[in-house]
């Protein structure tokens, strides 16, 4: 099990940005995996990611399609920069390719 | 106003390009005074897809602009008759257009909009679009969806 933190960011910050949430977040809970997802969009920054979260998390994907705030927080952590549409399209794998990287470092 | 009603929601429309779709959509927000400017939100939609391609899955792209002339959080939901050349290889005939106010946006509505991008993740309620003919049961779908993602 992976302690995953998550930062989801589009243009608009009204579509993406909430479905890319949502998907990663049920596919995390669908393959056993503990996951926040921050949402930058219209509304602000919302479900913000705490210190403390950050320090406990095994690793951070940025799903994000714009420059996002606050990225000084996620330094030093093994971080997965990738495509907004990824997240939406196939979180999944994403994140079971995430697992293999990570059980490989252990 | 409502972010979504029946009046936006156009079934088996018979358009033969996207471009065609957008105008469609813009006319009909244009004339219900959603957005002040035609040719300026079909430019935004473009804009927009330029930065990538809001192509989703399984026939359905979900284009979007955030601009001034948009007045009222409004979706137009299309399901073309045939599918329509999106772009690279992508067709799509369901079309889930968002016109999002960059002026003034008043965030109960936004919401709406972004609670409906999120139920596209939802199969059901695809299912529902890809196959009624009735709009309300596309509205019935959503508000059910809508009010257990907020519990």
């Amino acid at each position: 099990m992976m302690k995953i933190i998550a930062v989801t960011a589009c243009p608009a910050g009204v579509a993406h940005t909430y479905m890319a949430k949502k998907a990663l977040e049920d596919a995390a809970a669908k393959l056993g995996h503990t996951i926040k997802v921050e949402a930058q969009g219209a509304f602000g920054i919302e479900n913000e990611i705490t210190q403390k979260e950050v320090a406990d998390a095994d690793v951070v994907i940025l799903a994000v399609a714009v420059g996002i705030a606050k990225t000084e927080r996620f330094k030093g952590k093994l971080t997965v920069n990738i495509p907004i549409n990824t997240a939406i399209k196939s979180p999944e794998n994403l994140i079971k390719k995430i697992e293999e990287k990570f059980n490989a470092l252990e | 106003m409502s972010v979504i009603s029946d009046e936006f929601i156009l079934l088996n429309t018979k358009f033969t390009s996207r471009d065609e779709a957008f105008k469609g959509a813009a006319l009909k927000l244009y004339n219900a005074g959603r957005i002040t400017d035609i040719n300026k939100f079909i430019e935004g939609i473009y804009e927009r897809e330029k930065l990538f391609s809001t192509y989703m899955e399984n026939g359905i792209a979900i284009p979007h602009c955030k601009i001034k002339e948009v007045k009222e959080a409004t979706v137009v939901i299309i399901r073309n008759s045939k599918p329509l050349v999106w772009q690279n290889e992508e067709i799509a005939n369901i079309m889930i257009i968002l016109a999002i106010p960059a002026e003034n946006p008043d965030n109960i509505h936004l919401r709406i909009l972004a609670n409906i991008a999120q139920a596209l993740l939802n199969k059901d309620f695809v299912d529902v679009i890809k196959n009624t003919n009735n709009a309300e049961a596309i509205i019935d779908k959503f508000r059910v969806i809508n009010s257990v993602s907020n519990n």
